[in-house]
């Protein structure tokens, strides 16, 4: 079920009544059966592969927590670990590496193999809730949470409806125990989780989607299009993808804070990033700390020699590209973020050695240059992560390249975006509220997330007023996806 | 609780107060005498044109020998004046991109059993697989009835109805800006225009789609209640530019039909009807083709016993006659 669709809009207030109506003992099933049906809506059978990778990863818990001898529970994990991975290579990579074998097969002896390819489709957030069930199994081996024996409470931790295609990628630490917790109906934090999807949904359907339609126009084709339409593309899939995937995860923290239930922050307006280490902070906080936790770290993490922390940086960051989708291009925008960071290493020693660092870090214009820069850094790692293919990405490197900045050309990429002249009155108008919503984008993200408080009840319904009814108003409608589901 | 209650119904009259003055200023405003609103919102139609036309000159309490419901295939394919020269009172309802939804509406909302014998539904696959938002649009800004335009924006889920909606009562006291009276003939809309070959290639492909599955089962139970006669048909097209996914069409639409035990009149691969020469582009019939193809259609109808010969045959003579 899409957050925006007229489904949700009756599912969420349904299951929200009768989870304050019912008992707390009946909550944890209510919840569960909620989240079945939500994940059934796109294709049913899917829920099996769920299933099995819950069974899988309870038993696995249980047996982890069990026993005392350490071989038997590095067995247990690395059977969990091929079961989720497993699933993940048949149903999201099988493809791809098809693809890659084909090629150098037909390479090396002038036809493909024999192999056929996979006529599937990709299972709604796979990635997401296979990592969420990982994250689980890792903790339990670490010995920092207890394995969960009510096989309803851990289904459900994987299962939750709120993150469950498309995050936060929850800890077990964070998420099973309040599954035990009694929730009361408070009327701050209802108001609270309702103003935060509101904000959410905004982002969504009126900011994300109406730049979708132009994103999608210009990279549809690159090679038709001019240098300056794809740098504005460009500048535009950059704030569609930040306001298309914070904007789910504020509806899916509201919707879980609604019900009482606190989920990790997942976005803290990452586009005002100094660095690219500081970027990855603030942006998909959820999956940059589990890459931390589970892989960054047991691969050494930087309490190695350089050139390993090096390597372990672009391993990273790779794992991170693949993980977002089975083509080169992401793998190409993981690497590019890897090399940023090595880069940074390198910077900030020699920074160290001239002794500039501190001065540097003081100053507000080199802080300013520093987010222009990490902005862009990132804009030019997003052509890789939209485009089609990597041939595609480089024509949209060198159709920019060879921009020639003039108004007329600038005029001239608005009217292929308006489609016809008669739509550049609402191009324009767009654009307006795209220009009021960055610059009120920091001011409303702490609002929503509670860092600022309104102190006037009238200012807090008008502003909240003004933006359900640019919802209604200016939302883009057609049948557009979240882009972080198809991961 | 009360307290929530209370002030989610202080929130939601604010939001509405915003809304409607937001409206307004849209509204008022106007760039090239157009309002804004139609520039800054999404899928709105202005008021007028050949759906306002059409319903307007509509009488509900006039009585119909056959009324045609459909598309622009309809509305271009089915000449009342032909159906006049068997004697037949019709009149088309055809309006732009009609998807079942909108069929249902209109139907529910202006034919009964006091004033049609005959339901004409033409349908054909492209009217099923594409969004609903234009002929919605068009239908909710200009259909004659307040109650079906404000039944079709809420049945349709969709916040641009809403919208549209808002649009009809603020557009309440204008004229329509864009009448385009000319040449509807009872809702027809002849074309002399000839195919233009090569044909464009179709670009969409054909998909299940249950809601208009639903609408469709929706309209038949609603015409077999009010015991209205429907016939489903489907005009030839052109050999040259054949429809894909035909077949799956027929499918889903034959489970709903099976039902009601209708029959359904596909002429679609018919090939005395699929030259080039009977066609104004890849899915319309052009003046030529609607001769033949209302000529066959009638005489297969009175065939099969869903038209009775009429007694006062006119003498209307077709200009164009083959």
């Amino acid at each position: 079920m899409l957050f925006n669709s007229f489904d949700f809009f009756v599912f969420f207030p349904v299951v929200t009544i009768l989870f304050f109506l019912l008992p707390h003992k009946f909550r944890w099933f209510l919840l569960l059966a909620a989240s079945c049906y939500f994940y059934m809506y796109f294709i049913p059978a899917y829920i099996l592969i769920l299933f099995f990778t819950i069974i899988i990863d309870y038993f696995a818990g249980i047996y982890l927590e069990d026993t005392l001898d350490a071989k038997r529970k590095k067995f247990y994990l690395t059977c969990s670990i091929i079961a989720n991975v497993g699933v993940l290579a048949v149903f999201k990579y099988y493809n791809f590496f098809l693809d890659n074998i084909n090629e150098t097969s037909t390479f090396f002896s002038g036809h493909p193999t024999a192999l056929r390819y996979l006529g599937i489709a990709l299972p709604i957030g796979l990635s997401f809730h296979t990592f969420q069930a990982m994250s689980y199994t890792f903790e339990v081996y670490y010995g920092r949470q207890k394995a969960e024996r009510h096989f309803g409470i851990y289904a459900l931790y994987v299962m939750f409806y709120p993150q469950l295609v498309a995050g936060p990628i929850e800890r077990p630490q964070n998420v099973i125990h309040q599954f035990y917790e009694k929730k009361y109906f408070d009327y701050s934090r209802v108001a609270e989780g309702l103003q935060m999807m509101l904000w959410g949904f905004f982002k969504k359907v009126v900011i994300a989607d109406n730049l979708s339609v132009m994103v999608n126009q210009a990279y549809d084709d690159p090679s038709q299009q001019s240098g300056m339409t794809l740098l504005l593309a460009s500048y535009f899939f950059a704030i569609q993808i930040y306001c298309d995937f914070s904007g789910y995860s504020d509806i899916a923290i509201g919707a879980a804070r609604v019900m009482g239930f606190n989920l990790m922050e997942n976005f803290r307006t990452p586009y005002v990033s100094k660095s690219i280490s500081e970027f990855w902070s603030r942006w998909h906080i959820s999956l940059s700390t589990w890459f931390r936790d589970y892989l960054y770290i047991p691969l050494g993490g930087n309490r190695v020699s350089k050139s390993r922390w090096i390597m372990n940086l672009l391993i990273v960051f790779m794992v991170s590209g693949i993980w977002h989708g089975a083509n080169w291009t992401y793998v190409i925008w993981g690497a590019l973020h890897g090399l940023y960071l090595v880069f940074a290493i390198f910077k900030n020693q020699w920074l160290d050695r001239l002794g500039l660092s501190q001065k540097l870090e003081s100053s507000k214009l080199v802080s300013i240059v520093n987010v222009v820069l990490t902005f862009h850094l990132a804009l030019f790692a997003w052509i890789f992560f939209r485009a089609t293919s990597v041939a595609d990405a480089f024509t949209v490197i060198r159709e920019i390249a060879h921009t020639h900045l003039s108004f007329n050309e600038l005029k001239n990429s608005f009217l292929v975006f308006a489609k016809n002249p008669g739509n550049l009155g609402r191009l324009w108008f767009f654009i307006g509220i795209l220009l009021v919503f960055l610059w009120s984008d920091p001011k409303m993200d702490k609002i929503a997330k509670r860092r600022i408080v309104i102190p006037y009840p009238f200012l807090k319904y008008s502003l909240y007023s003004l933006i359900l009814a640019s919802i209604i108003l200016f939302g883009f409608f057609g049948e557009v996806q979240f882009i972080y589901f198809q991961f | 609780m009360k307290k929530f209650l209370s002030r989610c119904f202080l929130f939601l009259l604010t939001t509405l107060s915003v809304y409607l003055n937001a409206f307004a200023v849209l509204f008022f405003i106007k760039i090239g005498g157009i309002p804004l609103v139609y520039r800054a919102t999404q899928g709105n139609f202005l008021k007028g044109g050949g759906t306002y036309i059409k319903t307007h000159n509509f009488n509900i309490h006039e009585k119909y020998d056959v009324i045609i419901i459909g598309s622009s295939h309809a509305y271009r394919g089915y000449d009342p004046r032909i159906f006049k020269e068997y004697g037949y009172n019709a009149y088309n309802l055809g309006t732009s991109d009609q998807k079942p939804m909108c069929s249902y509406f209109l139907i529910k909302n202006y034919i009964n059993s006091n004033n049609c014998k005959l339901v004409i539904f033409d349908l054909y696959d492209r009217i099923f697989s594409q969004s609903n938002i234009e002929s919605m649009s068009d239908m909710i800004q200009n259909i004659p009835s307040d109650k079906a335009a404000l039944q079709l924006s809420l049945a349709s889920k969709d916040v641009r109805a809403i919208n549209m909606f808002t649009l009809r009562m603020f557009n309440k006291l204008s004229d329509p800006i864009n009448p385009d009276t000319l040449g509807y003939i009872k809702g027809f809309l002849p074309t002399e225009k000839l195919l233009e070959l090569p044909p464009k290639r179709r670009l969409y492909t054909y998909e299940t789609n249950d809601e208009a599955i639903k609408y469709l089962d929706k309209t038949l139970s609603y015409l077999k209640k009010e015991g209205v006669k429907v016939v489903m048909t489907e005009h030839s097209l052109p050999s040259v530019a054949p429809a894909p996914g035909h077949d799956d069409f027929r499918k889903d639409v034959y489970q709903v039909l099976n039902k009601y035990n209708v029959l359904w009149f596909d002429y679609t691969t018919d090939s005395s009807m699929t030259d080039v020469q009977y066609f104004a582009d890849e899915s319309h019939l052009n003046v030529k083709g609607v001769y033949k193809y209302n000529h066959r259609l009638i005489n297969d109808l009175i065939k099969a016993n869903i038209l009775q010969p009429a007694t006062n045959q006119a003498s209307f003579v077709y200009k164009d006659k083959e």
